[in-house]
């Protein structure tokens, strides 16, 4: 668990956090949201502690983190910087061996281990170990740069802002990964992002900050459907009811009873979708709902606009 | 056929170097090639080539008229570049061949057994044109040719010299009268070019590397190095000799570590002081321009100090810091020529010495070996630093 107790951090006279409070829970994905400038890349600074607070506590397990020695509080701590900030002198084999190098682990660990994880963030291993970060481009860097945090399998991860470089499509692939490697790995993440539509995807807690002010800290669901004051609201934005939609899976609300459905329907959505897409669909046929079919493409049940309704308004008003 | 601008722009930057080559070469065909001298103080009289030899005029003009064909032909870059470095590479050679048949011929038909060929403005054009052409495109060629090219020269000019047909040229005399001293005093220039720039870099890196990590050193060093920079390197030297002359007669045992206020020591202290600024400021501003994202993210991946300087910092330094002893070992070499004023070694003693004789042959000995050390530094650092740290990419 790490906490941030009445955390005040100066630049200078500029005051970048006026009092920070705000909990990360083991095994969850937290983000951090808010506007250029609010104060985000600052917290995470000051966890791995490349800035120490001038006033308040920040705690990892309980302790300050003054209390550790910095070399192995860092080690201990996965940590994806905004720009990637690759070494230019090495390979991308050893930038992403580096902690474990640092950590003592030998060549043949750390080649090996280089390999699974640019086959798990999808860059081919073998043309991509030998080159250096120059000749990378921004997306495929950033990808390096989460690799490399992830190497010495830390158990707490810090990410600023770790998918900013890549284009929608792989970005939204890499999101997906990233979520399904986190319900096996399990690990206590900050993740920063100015994405709203990123933050509820991948979120178990969003943190929203403005002007080195924590605004609001809850679930994504929480967020969306009662936004605290109005610059949350105007934050979250008037599509806040389709965002939450976003959430909610398919599975959860759709009807067993096909009775209704006719077979030569082409619009169908999969089971898995979020309530979201089924949404899109159902608006761009005439009748009120489609059919939901699983990966094998066999008919499971039907999903309503009813159904979808209720579970816009029931969430907006619980 | 030119059809569009990037074929305009590539064929003028071909046209360029060739057309100064050309005239310079041209110039050097009208220019007197030798001064044929009696003996070693005569003034001597010019002879040029057109005088000389009309069908070494005609091959010689020819040779200056390829480059020009060549520069407008169609013809793959590549090839069209190998052609010229060639090209380049005779006529670098050539006017040695010049002195050996020509010059020679002329000694024996004026019976002159002790007279001696000495190269003249002609000579020196025609091997500078060749350069231009050499260094031009000599790259462009790619692969092997440039470096074939180099040794095929200096094949060419050791086997002329190994074999004695180089021996009339004035400046080989005075080398044969003085040859062992030559290679002594070669050596001595080395040794003491290699002691101030060793000992600068030793000083001048880690004062670099302070300077960066505790910047209330920067200013104090930095303004007492630029400011030895500025004093003129005759007056450094004689600066020297006065305090290390105190010393020496004050503690014996500096006298005994050969420390006086004339020779060697003054020469390499002084030295010393003028290769720190460049070895200085690159090793600084190596540091102080890189990216400060890579060392954050070196630092929050759990370096310590020590980790960073020596696995980070200094490594993505290392092409600046070595450029910077580049330029100071380039500047060395020729500075310690001066040294030889306040009684150290080295080949400024023949530059000096033919100063005091007026003697310019045996100045041109002593001034040949040290342009050519230069060049040779100049080149070995450049292909050690363009291969020292791959993922760096470093301006030549
Ligand atoms: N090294 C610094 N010196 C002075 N001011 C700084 C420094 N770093 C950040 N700031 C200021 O502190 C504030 C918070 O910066 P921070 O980098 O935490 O913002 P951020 O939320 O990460 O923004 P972004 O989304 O643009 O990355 C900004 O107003 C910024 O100008
Ligand atoms: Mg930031």
């Amino acid at each position: 668990m790490i906490e941030f107790d009445r955390v005040v951090k100066y630049y200078g006279t500029h005051r970048a956090l006026d009092g920070v409070t705000f909990t990360v829970p083991d095994g969850c994905v937290t983000v951090l949201i808010g506007p250029s400038g609010c104060g985000k890349s600052t917290s995470l600074k000051l966890v791995n502690r490349l800035l120490e607070p001038d006033d308040g506590y920040v705690r990892v397990d309980g302790r300050p983190v003054k209390s550790f020695a910095v070399e192995e509080l860092r080690r201990g701590i996965g940590y994806v910087i905004q720009s990637a900030g690759l070494l230019p002198h090495m390979t991308v084999q050893d930038n992403i061996g580096l902690v474990p190098r640092l950590l003592g682990r030998d060549k043949t660990w750390r080649r090996t281990r280089a390999l699974d994880l640019l086959e798990l963030i999808g860059l081919d291993p073998h043309s991509y170990a030998r080159k250096y970060p120059s000749q990378l481009s921004g997306g495929e860097a950033q990808r390096v740069g989460v690799a490399r945090a992830l190497a010495a399998n830390p158990p707490v991860l810090l990410m600023d802002e770790p998918f900013g470089a890549v284009d929608p499509l792989n970005r939204e692939t890499l999101q997906n990964e990233f979520i399904s490697l986190q319900r096996k790995l399990k690990k206590t993440v900050i993740f920063v992002t100015h994405d709203l539509d990123e933050a509820v995807r991948v979120a178990d807690r969003i943190v929203l900050m403005q002007d080195g002010l924590v605004i609001q800290e809850a679930a994504p669901e929480e967020l969306l459907g009662h936004p605290s004051n109005a610059f949350a609201r105007e934050f979250v934005g008037t599509d806040r009811a389709l965002k939450r939609l976003g959430r909610f899976s398919v599975s959860d609300y759709m009807s067993q009873d096909t009775s209704r459905v006719e077979s030569e329907d082409h619009t169908s959505v999969p089971a898995s979708a979020t309530l979201r897409e089924a949404l899109s669909r159902i608006l761009a046929v005439p009748s009120d709902q489609i059919p939901v079919r699983d990966a094998q493409n066999r008919i499971l049940g039907s999903i309503s606009l009813e159904a979808i309704r209720r579970a816009g308004y029931g969430g907006a008003s619980t | 056929m030119v059809t569009d601008s990037g074929a305009t722009v590539e064929s003028w930057l071909v046209r360029k170097p060739v057309v100064f080559a050309v005239i310079i070469g041209a110039t050097g065909v009208f220019l007197p090639l030798f001064t044929i001298r009696e003996h070693r103080l005569d003034g001597g009289t010019g002879l040029s080539l057109l005088s000389a030899s009309v069908p070494y005029s005609v091959f010689l003009t020819a040779c200056l008229m390829v480059p020009v064909v060549i520069s407008l032909v169609r013809m793959p870059a590549r090839v069209r570049a190998g052609f010229l470095a060639g090209i380049g590479s005779v006529l670098i050679v050539l006017p040695w061949l010049l002195a050996a048949t020509i010059g020679s011929s002329v000694l024996v038909e004026r019976e002159l057994g002790l007279g001696r060929v000495a190269p003249a403005g002609g000579f020196w054009f025609l091997i500078l044109s060749g350069i231009i052409l050499f260094s031009e495109f000599s790259r462009a060629a790619q692969g092997w040719t440039g470096t074939l090219l180099v040794v095929a020269i200096s094949l060419c000019l050791f086997v002329m010299f190994w074999l004695g047909l180089l021996e009339d040229i004035a400046f080989i005399r005075e080398y044969r009268v003085r040859e062992e001293r030559f290679f002594s005093e070669l050596i001595a220039h080395l040794r003491i070019a290699a002691m101030a720039v060793g000992s600068a870099v030793l000083v001048g890196v880690p004062a670099g590397i302070a300077s960066y990590r505790y910047p209330v050193v920067r200013k104090p060093v930095f303004s007492v190095v630029s400011g030895l920079q500025t004093i003129p390197s005759l007056a450094l030297f004689g600066l020297m000799i006065a305090p290390l002359a105190f010393l020496s007669q004050r503690y014996p045992f500096l006298r005994q570590l050969g420390i006086r206020g004339i020779g060697n020591a003054p020469a390499i202290i002084a030295l010393f002081l003028y290769s720190l600024l460049p070895i200085l400021r690159n090793t600084y501003t190596s540091l102080s321009v890189m990216d400060p994202a890579v060392i954050e993210a070196g630092k929050g991946m759990g370096m310590t100090q020590k980790q960073l300087l020596f696995m980070l910092e200094i490594p993505v330094a290392l092409p600046i810091i070595l450029s910077g002893i580049r330029v100071a070992s380039v500047q060395t070499v020729g500075n310690t020529t001066v040294a030889a004023l306040i009684g150290a070694g080295g080949l400024g003693n023949f530059v000096f010495q033919g100063l005091g004789q007026a003697a310019p042959d045996l100045i041109v000995m002593g001034v040949i070996p040290i342009v050519v050390l230069a060049i040779v530094i100049d080149r070995v650092f450049g292909f050690f630093i363009g291969r020292a740290i791959p993922g760096v990419r470093t301006v030549e």
